[in-house]
């Protein structure tokens, strides 16, 4: 222990440095445990001088008489003893301060001396940590973020289709979702309501024509070089939205999985809606027309009569990009128009192109 | 000071400037129908487990989670790839010998309402799955059913339907003899 101070002693004396700061304050509890143990030995020594001398005086009068006083000797006796437990008591917990002072110290002064190997020990801990807790629930897909496994394709049912797609409607919108979350209550003291929000962006396609399965044997009459055909009601095959066509912009709070597919859902209705609004069944019509008339030219008849099928009139209802309607759980959906334009130029056929081709 | 005051203003001018910028291109509707020309010949439907385990030596505690999903993939030919030289008939009338291109796949619907959250666990200190980690998810589960469809057999019907469609209807417009083949593969009739 007096090595360690003198050591530290030494330190102090050779380099002014702000570790050397800790470790003076460190020999300075040492001394002052070492004056409280001085201390209390002394009390303790002084208490059993008189406890001594009172129970020699004791002595000398046992031998002539037995009076009550030997009781109050006999507790003297006992508090003599208590004293001596307690200067060991001390003397031991003084032992340990110093221990632990004395370890304190020498920690100090290794951090002192190597402060950029333990800096960089921290800072990397707290690095991992951060990874490891996720606190702020940041994107950590650029460190590999879960993958899933390989699990079978299970073909549930496969199925024969005549569906001619001639029309397709393309829409980018934004989807946004917003919800109060209750206050938490800390210790008994709540917390203000949160608005919690998401926003998603979302391509979704509408694909749309005719279904050839449909059409009748008195549908396809060939006379000669003539051919007439009656094309069945268009009609839309799919609305396609999948995991890949959505980009998550912004998401505060917590949203389980079925309320987003229910802003999704809702969603696609949307783009269904408008799609109609875009006249998409007379688009396909129109455009069935011109591909049919080219197909059949192309093997050879000369004359090609195509009837249409009307399409069913539908109640207009007015476009949606900018209302708001009430999804699960009290959230919002909204929906509105999104910053970019969907580039569906390239997987369009020029009607021209087509004409000539077949 | 006053130096301070005008770059603050500046500053802020920039700020607002620039949101009111981002505001009017939201307005901007942002649609379009265009023309297509593609025959569906074959749909399949489709169902598989979405499975991740996310744990690592560096975090603690795991999480993990299962969705289970129903999707349905059609393919059939891209008549944007049918050329006119595609279509050779005889001299005679009787038979014509027509090309296809390959089959593609023409869409492949991964709806939200048929994908459903079936088991999540997360441990003690971890976060639970947000949205995007749970869409990224769902992104390789797609990406693995779209990976694995030349192995489903899914271009094989595609084919055998294109070849009896269009050998109905060309028989049907009095030809004979229909030879169908596809661009790269031998004859089929």
């Amino acid at each position: 222990m007096d090595t360690n101070n003198n050591d530290n002693q030494e330190n102090l004396n050779s380099q002014n440095t702000p570790k050397n700061n800790s470790v003076s304050v460190a020999a300075e509890a040492l001394n002052a445990a070492k004056n409280v143990a001085n201390a209390t030995g002394s009390v303790v020594k002084g208490i059993a001088k008189t406890v001594n001398a009172v129970n020699n005086d004791n002595q000398e009068n046992s031998n002539s008489q037995n009076t009550p006083k030997d009781n109050s000797v006999s507790a003297a006796a006992e508090a003599l003893n208590a004293a001596k437990n307690v200067a060991k008591a001390t003397g031991t917990a003084v032992k340990g301060t110093v221990k632990t002072v004395t370890g304190f110290a020498k920690v100090v002064t290794f951090i002192s001396s190597n402060l950029p190997l333990v800096g960089g020990i921290i800072a990397i801990l707290f690095v991992v940590s951060l990874f490891a807790f996720n606190p702020f629930g940041w994107n950590l897909s650029l460190f590999g973020g879960p993958e899933i496994e390989k699990t079978e394709n299970v073909v549930l049912e496969v199925k024969k289709i005549s569906e001619f797609t001639t029309a397709c409607y393309y829409e980018e919108s934004v989807l946004k979702g917003e919800k109060v979350a209750e206050g938490k209550e800390w210790f008994g003291v709540k917390t203000d309501d949160v608005v919690e929000t998401i926003v998603l962006t979302v391509k979704c396609k509408v694909r749309a024509g005719f279904d050839l399965s449909e059409l009748g044997e008195n549908d396809l009459v060939v006379v000669g070089d003539s051919v007439s055909i009656k094309l069945p009601v268009p009609k839309v095959f799919d609305v396609i939205s999948n995991p890949s066509d959505y980009k998550i912009f912004e998401e505060s709070g917590d949203w389980e999985h079925e309320e987003i597919v229910a802003m999704q859902v809702e969603g696609k209705k949307k783009t269904l809606n408008n799609a109609h609004n875009q006249n998409i069944l007379q688009k396909a019509n129109t455009i069935g027309k011109e591909r049919i008339v080219a197909l059949f030219t192309a093997m050879g008849f000369r004359v090609v009569n195509v009837t249409l099928s009307d399409v069913p009139v539908r109640e207009q209802a007015p476009a949606e990009p900018l209302t708001t309607v009430q999804g699960e759980n009290g959230s919002a959906v909204e929906l509105v128009p999104a910053v970019e334009l969907v580039p569906a130029v390239e997987e369009q056929m020029p009607i021209d192109t087509l004409s000539q081709v077949l | 000071m006053k130096k301070k005051f005008i770059f603050l203003l500046l500053g802020a001018g920039l700020l607002f400037g620039s949101c009111t910028g981002q505001d009017e291109k939201l307005d901007e509707a942002l649609s379009k129908a265009v023309s297509c020309a593609e025959l569906g010949t074959v749909e399949y439907t489709i169902t598989k487990l979405i499975v991740a385990n996310d744990d690592a030596f560096y975090k603690f505690g795991d999480r993990k989670i299962i969705f289970s999903c129903r999707t349905t993939m059609k393919a059939g030919i891209d008549l944007k790839d049918f050329n006119k030289e595609d279509v050779v008939p005889s001299k005679d009338g009787k038979s014509v010998n027509v090309t296809l291109p390959q089959p593609k796949i023409l869409s492949f619907n991964m709806s939200a309402e048929d994908i459903k959250l079936e088991f999540a666990k997360i441990s003690g200190i971890r976060t639970g799955f947000n949205t995007d980690e749970r869409n990224d998810l769902l992104k390789q589960g797609e990406k693995a059913i779209l990976d694995d469809a030349p192995n489903l057999g899914i271009y094989n019907d595609a084919k055998d339907n294109a070849v009896e469609f269009f050998t109905t209807l060309l028989a049907q417009c009095g030809y004979k003899d229909v030879n169908i083949c596809f661009k790269g593969d031998e004859s089929k009739n």
